[in-house]
């Protein structure tokens, strides 16, 4: 019974993570937490993203200080970057958000000209990984749900205010810094280091 | 009068230097680093120590705004320092940088504000120079007669 009862919690678990919106990085209780606004489009997302994210994530997000929460902040001057954003969104419901913001920021220039974000997602995902978040997307509620998601993260970077990307908001032990542009990973580290954490 | 309005003149310039300062140092020096560093004007090497120095040296012109001595070397280097600001931000500005200008801490995004602002600091440190060199003798504040 005891065997049972685990692995159905095991199988309940396994099957939430697959369908639940995890667009962060990091364990949930991290004292500090990094929330990222970026717009898929952006020259300086991309760098920001290949940059000091990447280098956050195999350190402090690693160590388990800090979270990282990604936000969407697609800009108007930017015509496919909100449906960028409903792609990436979908593909965090099945699990796959950190490999495709990669493919979408490594591949911006090519499908912001055209605007097929999913022949780009095509190149790292699998044919049944696309059918997946094709079908996610063509969903009437599901996309309302995304599109809620997205809508939210912008009244969100709204009220900070927020007007460019990328803009971090860096909190923890109390302190709250707004953070803007692609900025080094040096600087950014020692910034989080001076937060008073448990 | 025009010694009344030099010396309005001078403890604006003195409040701003100030709180241009305070906002910098009370946050740690990797806020403003990054500011900085978001602008892609200075060498990643200087990033830290303009982010260090800068507020400090804001700050001693500030007092010395306040107490009026030296005025001549002090009104000098505000507006040096001032016009070097002002070309720096008309720089970034028509280059369509979008971020802080890193004036008064975080959170103000360069802008033609910024830049009238920046102006008639300029300008207005220009003329508490001028007034300063006008004199032919220095005299300290304290020792003046209003």
């Amino acid at each position: 019974m005891r065997v049972f009862l685990f692995t159905l919690l095991i199988a309940a678990t396994a099957l939430f993570a697959a369908d639940s919106v995890d667009r962060s990085a990091g364990q949930p209780n991290a004292p500090v937490t990094l929330q990222v606004f970026s717009d898929f489009q952006c020259p300086h997302c991309a760098r920001l993203h290949f940059g000091a994210l990447k280098e956050a994530l195999t350190d402090c997000v690693a160590s388990g200080k800090v979270r990282i929460v990604y936000r969407d902040f697609p800009l108007q001057q930017h015509p496919f970057a909100r449906k960028a954003a409903q792609y990436a969104d979908a593909a965090a419901r099945i699990g796959r958000y950190e490999r495709v913001c990669d493919t979408l920021f490594r591949t911006q220039e090519e499908w912001g000209r055209t605007g097929d974000v999913e022949g780009a997602m095509a190149k790292d995902l699998t044919p049944a990984e696309i059918a997946r978040v094709r079908k996610i997307l063509s969903d009437p509620k599901s996309l309302a749900e995304i599109d809620r998601e997205i809508d939210a993260d912008m009244s969100l970077g709204a009220k900070i205010p927020l007007a460019e990307t990328p803009t971090m908001i860096l909190s923890g032990g109390g302190k709250t810094y707004p953070i803007k542009g692609d900025v080094r990973y040096d600087l950014l580290k020692q910034l989080i280091n001076t937060l008073p954490v448990k | 009068m025009r010694r009344v309005v030099a010396i309005v003149g001078r403890l604006a310039l003195a409040v701003v230097f100030l709180w241009a300062a305070y906002t910098k140092l009370r946050d740690p020096w990797m806020v403003f680093a990054m500011e900085i560093d978001a602008m892609h004007i200075v060498p990643g090497a200087a990033v830290e120590f303009v982010a260090r120095t800068m507020p400090w040296f804001e700050l001693v012109l500030g007092v010395l705004l306040v107490i009026g001595i030296q005025m001549r070397s002090v009104a000098t280097a505000a507006t040096a320092l001032l016009a070097f600001f002002f070309c720096v931000l008309l720089f970034l500005y028509f280059k369509g940088f979008q971020g802080d200008c890193g004036c008064f801490g975080p959170g103000e995004q360069l802008g033609p504000k910024t830049l009238a602002r920046d102006g008639t600091l300029v300008a207005l440190s220009l003329w508490v120079t001028w007034d300063a060199f006008r004199r032919s003798k220095y005299v300290p504040v304290s020792d003046r007669p209003v």
